[in-house]
């Protein structure tokens, strides 16, 4: 039994409005099956509760799980800042779905990434294969450790991504949702059983610059020191600029394009974005601070660069699984930012490689995607995942 | 912004020329060697970083872990910390799903990680999929290249690190390398925690140990927690008995054998071997020992290696604590050194388990005294003054139910009758911080009154301060002293009744003699007035057993304490000095008058002439108990503390001291001494050991100390003599000086006027008128008070003056002088009386006579008393 998705999409300003035209659209999608599992992306400045209640009560009690982003990318287009809602229903096809969600657990992520993965899993059953689904608040903090949490559960054999929930590049607040509830401050894990295996993809297309640095200091989520001296201070030496010379207002305008590549033992780099300067010169990262101990490059990417993996990521994504019926798409929204005027590009692009296969995602504001070891949590990098 | 990067551009770089390309060739490459570096670099580094955070042991594990599947790109890292127990369940470990990460993970014999922990070298395997030796667990999670690390200390190995990838990608050599650097590195962190942790462990089991209370549990908690303070596998504990020889034996749950086997062990360890005696025994293979001391047993057993830790009582042993594993691996110094401590605190604890033994019992016996005692006790709290506990005599003492008294202060329930009672043992307890004996009244439920001795004192109980009570009811007490008191009181009337009996009897026999020579030569007289006789000799001898009866009488009245003469200050020495010639004339001459005393002597205040009196009748009786005998009699005079002589026993019975110093004139003799039954009875009138009708010297010696408000004290030594102390309160002040007190010689004058006699006793009252015939007076008489009255009111203005008896019917002299001031205020009167004066004057009278007349009297003593009462003779006697 193969997988049939509905897509359903709505530009409408009223939240009820936009909600009841995109989940309307979507399930009418689909081929007279009932939906299993529906997935909303959709801009932050709806009235979130009013929204979600307006596509219950159009999908009704089938499992819902979805996020705020900063754009939403659907079957070739790229709904920019403030667009709308896209709603994904699909049937369960060789899948079972179950979902948990867990708020307020900025005090012990990893144990709660645990327990919402023990739960949807046990929820699930068994099952030759899986793959798990995570979705997060992005403004938690160190988001390695929910990778760290769900990998404990998982062991290597199965497959991790999704994204950190995002607000449009506003870092002010992200919500995620499980069913009924918008939860905050959270994150939620959708256990998918499969009979055959899944297989998760990343990249990024930054590539290195300068030289390679030795954190020597870091703390929280902020990179303190590189190689004894303040990390701005080597930051900027890196980039070819005089200590200070990047402005605590403009910093953000220089480093989304000049991220932290974190040295892996084959030779490939996780991304970190530094997101802010801080006034002791410490740089504070989005998502996930390396730990003092790791080895960074400062890395360049332009939108080609950038663009030119979309199509691999796609492909790889898909090769292993023919009878695929949509991938899953998490790009995150500093690429949209670096795209400029070609951020339509992305989704078309996606579209293109993936083919018939309908590719539905959003622009998020940190990736998951644990391929190797424990490490699963990325910066400025698209993750795919065909079901 | 303008940035000045770096990046590589390939459309740059086709238009550079092959100079420019060689050298960005170049450029990269060393880029990528720096690149390798600082990531080989950073390896180390970042480990170091992790193990070296002050963060729990797991989460450094964690975070270690994790660095590791990170920087070798391993899905699966798992560290394994048998520790030499045998148990490969992962101590930490990445990638494991959490429903195989309790699972033993190794063999511990054939297993890849028992081989590197044997070898102590790295284990790389490239195929892990299909190689049977790889875990189980690793292939399922679809490890297809694995490397297994020793995890080694300072001390030994102590585990193994392993880290499998889920990818065709073989772990170098490099990284083996730099993996086994690695493997140390957590081992010395592993070393350490497990040495914190270990120390930890042991003040945790330490406190639970200590915390039992009996001797049983105490062995049985030592055993049940020594394994995992020590990373054994088993413990065993066995005890000696009193004798020394191995008695008790307690295990863990792991059966290591039966109990006679280890007491067989601890005897050859310790008595025959004496090798666990002083320090630790710890042996790797249990086999050896089993061979050495021939016990069959312990090859059977399933112990290997063993840790044999002696238990102390200050130099004394009490049994051996015996850590055991499964495995042969030899326990580290380290952890017998924690060993060592361990039993140093079941040492303690068995002495802790002891003491609360006692304690406990103790307590038993003071639970048991508290709640039997025939006393009434309670107990209560320090400072709120609510009652803790009272045993049942309390509450059958107060009439209160115990819920009614326990919680509440005695003021609550109001038992305290009297408040001064309470501020008088408040204020001794806060003084001397306990009360003994104090009399206090209570009031009971039922309003009535009792009296309780109390006693209380501050007692500490379950680390409280409390105030524990005992309350003697004094009821009962003072019904017995009562009734004690109405024996005594009895036993003392018989002893009257038998003392006035025997008085009465010597009172009769010297009159009824000197009746009779005054009633014989009365008759002689008579006889020979009628021949015309001379009546001289008869007349004379009459009189004289006359005055001799007057004598008697003096006597009986000194005995009686009833003398009339003044007591003035005097040097005691003195009138002891003054008092021995005549005393002497008493002494036989075989007998020597031995005498010590300083001058000035202590001074009294007494009448000297009672001291001669004393004196020469003391020394009377002793010179008459030595008898014609050789022997001596001593005399001394000093002071003595009233300290020294208040326990000794005295005559008068109910005479106390009541100064700080006393003299006192010793008088001892070499004579017979005295029966002691005879003491009691030695100063009663009469009584003598010799013959009726003597014994009244020592009766007038007592009544002149009782006068003078002393003491005498009799020491009988049958057969060596007796010793009579007699005391004076001693007087402090030095000013007195003693006054001679002369005697005017009476002088009979020829006076007149008239003179009113009243007496009831015709014969007094005509020998009165007579004599004041003689003198010159002209008599009128009156045969009682009242008639004196009429006969004064008759001719008042006539009568210069009035003798009046105090003892008269139906108006005594008292009122009769009034009755006769009334009429007359400035009317002279003496009264007389056969009572001495000062008894006579005791009581208050509105008036007061000018003279008294002690009867019987003569002649002379009636002039005497004119003299005062008229203002005629030397002295007067003022009113």
């Amino acid at each position: 039994m193969n997988l049939c998705t509905g897509i359903g999409t709505s530009n409408a300003q009223d939240a009820a409005e936009a909600g009841r035209a995109a989940a309307s659209a979507a399930l009418a999608g689909l081929p007279g099956e009932p939906p299993a599992l529906i997935m909303v992306f959709c801009t932050p400045r709806y009235d979130l509760p009013k929204l979600l209640a307006t596509i219950r009560s159009v999908t009704g009690t089938t499992l819902l799980i979805g996020a705020t982003s900063s754009g939403e990318l659907v079957q070739g287009t790229y709904m920019g800042f403030g667009a709308g809602v896209a709603v994904l229903a699909m049937t369960a096809g060789p899948y079972r779905f179950a979902a948990a969600s867990a708020s307020h657990i900025r005090v012990d992520m990893d144990r709660a990434a645990q327990d919402i993965t023990r739960t949807c899993r046990a929820e699930v059953g068994e099952s030759p294969h899986a793959g798990v689904l995570v979705l997060a608040d992005a403004l938690l903090g160190d988001l390695q450790q929910i990778v760290q949490g769900v990998y404990r559960i998982t062991g290597p054999k199965v497959p991790m991504f999704g994204g950190a929930a995002s607000d449009e590049q506003q870092f002010i607040k992200t919500s995620i949702f499980h069913n009924n509830d918008i939860v905050n401050d959270g994150a939620l894990a959708l256990w998918i059983a499969s009979e055959r295996p899944l297989r998760v993809e990343v990249q990024h297309g930054w590539q290195p610059i300068g030289v390679p640095l030795l954190i020597t200091r870091a703390g929280g989520a902020e990179i303190l020191e590189i190689g004894g001296r303040p990390a701005s201070v080597v930051y900027e030496e890196q980039l070819g600029l005089a200590p200070g010379a990047l402005s605590a207002d403009k910093f953000w305008e220089t480093s989304i394009n000049h991220p932290f590549g974190l040295l892996q033992a084959d030779g490939s780099f996780v991304i970190r974005v530094a997101r802010a300067k801080m006034a002791q010169g410490g740089l504070r990262i989005q998502g996930c601070a390396p730990s003092a101990g790791s080895a960074v490059q400062v890395m360049t990417g332009t939108p080609d660069m950038l663009l030119d993996i979309v199509e691999s990521t796609a492909t790889r994504a898909l090769e292993t699984h023919p009878e695929a019926g949509l991938l899953l798409a998490f790009s995150c929204a500093a690429r949209a930012t670096i795209f400029g005027d070609r951020k339509p590009e992305e989704a078309q692009r996606l579209q293109a490689a993936a083919g018939r296969v309908p590719v539905f995602g959003m622009h998020c504001c940190g990736e998951f995607s644990r391929t190797t070891g424990v490490l699963g949590t990325h910066n400025a990098t698209l993750t795919a995942m065909a079901l | 912004m303008s940035v000045n990067a770096h990046p590589c551009n390939n459309n740059q770089e086709s238009k550079d020329s092959d100079g420019d390309f060689r050298l960005r060739a170049a450029r990269d490459a060393a880029l990528q060697a720096a690149r390798e570096a600082v990531r080989d670099t950073t390896r180390l580094t970042r480990l170091l970083t992790i193990l070296n955070e002050p963060k729990p042991l797991p989460d450094l594990l964690d975070r270690a872990l994790a660095a590791l599947s990170e920087l070798f790109i391993a899905e699966i890292v798992v560290l394994l910390d048998p520790s030499g127990t045998g148990n490969f369940v992962p101590k930490a470990a990445i990638g494991l799903p959490e429903d195989i990460i309790h699972q033993p993970l190794s063999e511990a014999l054939s297993s890849y990680a028992a081989t590197a922990m044997a070898s102590k070298a790295p284990v790389l395997i490239t195929e892990a999929g299909q190689d049977p030796l790889v875990e189980p667990q690793l292939r399922e999670l679809g490890a297809e290249t694995a490397v297994w690390l020793p995890v080694i200390d300072t001390q030994s190995v102590r585990g193994a690190l392993v880290l499998a990838r889920c990818q065709s990608l073989p772990f170098a050599n490099a990284d083996a390398d730099l993996l086994a650097t690695m493997a140390y590195r957590i081992g010395l962190t592993l070393e350490q925690a497990q040495k914190s942790a270990q120390v930890e462990q042991l003040v945790r089991v330490g406190r639970l140990i200590s915390s039992q209370l009996e001797e049983k549990k105490v062995a049985a908690e030592a055993v049940r927690h020594l394994p995992e303070v020590v990373l054994a596998d088993a413990a065993l504990l066995v005890l000696m008995d009193a004798d020394g020889n191995p008695d008790r034996a307690y295990q863990s749950d792991l059966a290591l054998g039966e109990a006679p086997l280890w007491r067989r062990l601890t005897n050859k360890l310790l008595v025959e071997s004496r090798l666990a005696a002083s320090q630790p025994y710890c042996i790797d293979d249990l086999q050896t020992v089993g061979e050495q001391f021939a016990i069959c047993g312990l090859k059977t057993c399933p112990a290997r290696s063993l840790l044999a830790i002696p238990i102390h009582r200050e130099k004394q042993i009490l049994g051996l604590l015996y850590a055991v594993r499964l495995y042969r691996m030899m326990f580290t110094p380290d952890t017998v050194q924690i060993a060592s401590l361990y039993a140093d605190q079941t040492s303690a604890a068995f002495q802790n388990a002891r003491l609360y033994r006692a304690m406990r019992e103790s307590e038993q016996r003071f639970a048991t005294a508290f709640q039997w005692s025939p006393l009434a006790i309670a107990l209560n709290a320090i400072p709120e003054g609510h009652f803790l506990d009272v045993n049942e005599t309390f509450l059958r003492d107060i009439g209160y139910t115990r819920s009614e008294v326990i919680g509440k202060t005695y003021a609550e329930i109001g038992l305290v009758a009297d408040p001064d009672d309470e501020a008088a043992i408040r204020s001794e307890l806060t003084k001397c911080g306990h009360v003994y004996a104090r009399e206090c009244r209570f009031r009971t439920k039922s309003a009535s009154i009792v009296t309780f001795l109390v006693s209380l004192s501050i007692v500490a109980i379950d680390g409280r301060q409390c105030l524990l009570t005992s309350f003697a009811d004094m009821t009962e007490a003072k019904q017995v002293h009562s009734e004690k008191l109405l024996m005594e009181q009895q036993k003392q009337r018989i002893w009257r009744a038998e003392s006035l009996s025997r008085m009465a009897g010597g009172i009769a026999h010297h009159f009824n003699n000197l009746l009779g020579a005054v009633v014989g030569n009365l008759e002689l007289a008579q006889h020979n007035l009628s021949q015309g006789v001379d009546l001289d000799s008869h007349l004379a001898d009459a009189m004289q057993a006359s005055h001799r009866a007057i004598e008697i009488g003096k006597l009986m009245r000194a005995y009686l304490g009833q003398t009339p003469e003044a007591k003035e200050p005097l040097d005691l020495a003195q009138a002891v000095r003054e008092a021995l010639p005549l005393s002497q004339l008493s002494i036989p001459p075989g007998i020597r008058l031995k005498t010590e005393f300083r001058s000035p002597g202590p001074r009294i205040k007494a009448t000297g002439v009672h001291i001669q009196q004393i004196l020469a009748n003391i020394i009377a009786n002793s010179a008459e108990a030595i008898g014609d005998q050789k022997g001596e009699i001593a005399v001394t005079v000093g002071v003595v503390d009233e300290a020294d002589i208040s326990a000794s026993r005295f005559f008068p019975l109910d005479w106390t001291p009541k100064t700080a110093t006393y003299a006192c004139i010793s008088v001892s003799d070499t004579g017979c001494g005295l029966d002691a039954t005879h003491l009691e009875k030695i100063f009663e009138p009469f009584f003598s050991t010799k013959f009726t009708g003597r014994g009244l010297g020592l009766s007038v010696v007592l009544g002149l100390i009782r006068s003078n408000e002393g003491a005498i004290h009799v020491e009988t030594r049958p057969g060596r003599g007796m010793i009579f102390r007699v005391y004076f309160p001693e007087l402090t002040e030095t000013a007195a000086e003693t006054k001679q007190n002369g005697v005017r010689p009476p002088e009979l004058s020829d006076q007149r006027g008239l003179v009113l006699v009243a007496d009831d006793e015709p014969l007094v009252r005509d020998m009165a008128a007579a004599q004041l015939k003689r003198i010159g007076f002209v008599v009128v008489t009156a045969v009682d008070g009242l008639d004196a009255v009429e006969k004064f009111r008759a001719r008042k203005g006539d009568i210069r003056l009035a003798v009046l008896d105090l003892t008269m019917p139906r108006m005594d002299g008292w009122q009769t002088l009034a009755a006769l001031r009334e009429l007359r205020g400035d009317l002279p009167v003496i009264l007389s009386s056969g009572y001495d004066e000062v008894q006579v004057k005791r009581d208050k009278h509105p008036e007061r006579p000018q003279a008294f007349l002690q009867k019987p009297y003569g002649i002379v003593e009636l002039q005497a008393a004119l003299d005062r009462a008229l203002g005629t003779g030397a002295s007067g006697d003022k009113p």
